[in-house]
């Protein structure tokens, strides 16, 4: 029974890319309808962890699962698991309309038909795009292209999303929306969801679980309150302050 | 689960080649002048080689006899084809880097979509629309120059186009695994290509060339391919005419086709071991 309730599961994870540590040791897991952030200053190993978590970089060292199957052994059926939304926001075809990349991009994980059609809407809908799906993606704004990336995170139903700084270009009352639909899919449709960011105040707001990153290694790992005592902080702490403690050592 | 029984596997991988193959017209279609261009292109090239043949005029017939000692259909076949490998060709290597620059290649394979068929739906789109430029090459000799060919052959000629297309497949796909690793610089599309008009027969009948280099091109697809075609569309020559040819085409299928999916797992595989599959 717990094993299907821990939605994802690092063991003793090392990355190298040639004799450069990237990742040291990293030991994490997520149960499922917990949101868990990871920070850490840029170059701390971030994305390197969700691309390893995406199956799109293999670990040097360790073990990851995702809903229990190792990602090595079944990389199929994790990556069917797993709604990965990369920061970046060039990965759809600038020429289609934001619904024919999703119709494209549902195609892949197996909806097709009218199912195809109304999880589309529904997911456009949800990231406040129901309006400029027709639009070609080359006419969207930065904000919209991240919030078609999200769109297409959430399209096949994952029970694992993988956010890798998802509200970056976002305006104030997009970064609400997607922060809404985040606690939403966590809380009440019981999703494990790893988000990256830099904001630490979303951070703050949104996660249960807090992992601080600095070169390769977790530094700290758990709720606010328990990063605070561990850091032997007042409660009154915020996070920028754990931050800081967190990531000045060397 | 639903993908798991095999006929729904068939049916999902059907419905993924079908997504990439509407994904990719939509996207030629939007540059509108450009794909005009590509069929209005094709008209000057077969006037070209209709003039060119008027020079040749009958000089070469004897090597030509075997398929009606006439240039411009034997030439016509051959141009044909070499525009239709060359262009599908470089689309396997093609496709990946222009996924590798718009930054849809790791979207892409974050999904649950086997490798054959990643590679197939990268280049379904391209033979498609190749295939039928082979027949407006075709059709325009026909129509405007009054060539002969053996159209109630086409079926058999169809035929002909797919098993080529798996034959040199392997190629592009090993040429892919390149593209993965070292991002620029195809080395094996460009060998084959050189290769393959220089003495695959397509703007002289091989039986010209020097006995050696006949030899050499005994080992190139386009050689077997061309012969095969031509053939079928320029003589009355029955399918066992043809045997050894589809023989080659067949082998190189079945050699080259495993050999190259490991290798380009291989290359992928190892740029999820450098971090560099979105590299460009």
């Amino acid at each position: 029974m717990t094993l299907t309730k821990t939605a994802i599961q690092c063991t003793h994870l090392h990355k190298a890319f040639g004799h450069r540590p990237v990742l040291q040791g990293i030991d994490l897991r997520l149960e499922s309808g917990a949101i868990l952030a990871l920070v850490g200053p840029n170059g701390s190993g971030k994305t390197t962890l969700i691309k390893i978590l995406a199956s799109l970089i293999t670990p040097t060292q360790g073990q990851v699962s995702i809903c229990g199957h190792d990602i090595a052994e079944h990389p199929a059926r994790t990556r069917r698991m797993i709604g990965y939304v990369p920061s970046e926001e060039r990965s759809f075809y600038w020429r289609l309309t934001g619904i024919q990349n999703l119709v494209f991009f549902a195609a892949l994980y197996n909806i097709r038909g009218r199912a195809c059609k109304q999880r589309v809407h529904d997911v456009l809908a949800s990231v406040g795009l129901q309006q400029d799906g027709a639009r070609r993606f080359q006419e969207y704004s930065a904000g919209m292209k991240q919030a078609l990336g999200i769109a297409r995170g959430i399209l096949h139903d994952p029970p694992v999303l993988l956010l890798d700084e998802p509200t970056r270009s976002l305006s104030p009352d997009a970064a609400r929306r997607i922060r809404a639909l985040i606690v939403h899919k966590a809380r009440v449709e019981e999703k494990a969801v790893l988000i990256s960011s830099h904001n630490l105040q979303e951070v703050e707001a949104l996660a249960d679980h807090i992992a601080v990153i600095h070169r390769g290694r977790i530094t700290a790992q758990g709720p606010l309150d328990a990063l605070k005592s561990l850091a032997g902080e007042a409660p009154s702490a915020d996070l920028d302050t754990l931050f800081e403690y967190f990531t000045s050592g060397s | 689960m639903e993908a798991d029984h095999p006929s729904s596997t068939i049916y999902a991988n059907v419905s993924i080649l079908w997504a990439f193959l509407r994904r990719d017209l939509r996207n030629e279609l939007s540059y509108r002048l450009s794909f005009f261009l590509q069929i209005i292109g094709i008209f000057p090239v077969v006037l070209m080689f209709f003039f060119l043949s008027r020079l040749v005029g009958k000089t070469i017939s004897g090597p030509l006899s075997p398929y009606g000692g006439s240039y411009f259909p034997f030439v016509l076949i051959g141009i044909a084809l070499q525009n239709y490998l060359t262009v599908s060709l470089s689309r396997f290597s093609g496709s990946l880097r222009e996924s590798q620059l718009s930054g849809t290649l790791e979207a892409v394979l974050s999904a649950p979509i086997s490798l054959p068929i990643f590679l197939a739906g990268s280049t379904f789109y391209s033979f498609v629309f190749n295939a039928l430029r082979v027949f407006i090459y075709l059709g325009a000799g026909t129509l405007l120059f009054d060539v002969h060919l053996n159209w109630v052959r086409l079926p058999a000629a169809v035929g002909i186009l797919i098993l080529t297309m798996a034959a040199f497949s392997s190629l592009g796909i090993f040429a892919s695994a390149f593209i993965v690793l070292f991002k620029r610089g195809d080395p094996v599309n460009w060998g084959f290509s050189v290769i393959s008009w220089l003495l695959g027969g397509v703007y002289y009948p091989v039986s010209i060339l020097p006995g050696w280099l006949q030899r050499v091109a005994d080992v190139i697809p386009m050689t077997h391919a061309l012969e095969a075609l031509r053939v079928v569309l320029l003589t009355e020559g029955g399918i066992g005419t043809i045997r050894w040819q589809l023989a080659a085409l067949g082998l190189w299928a079945v050699v080259g086709l495993p050999i190259s999916l490991y290798c380009f797992r291989y290359a992928l595989n190892r740029a999820r071991m450098k971090g560099t599959l979105g590299h460009y």
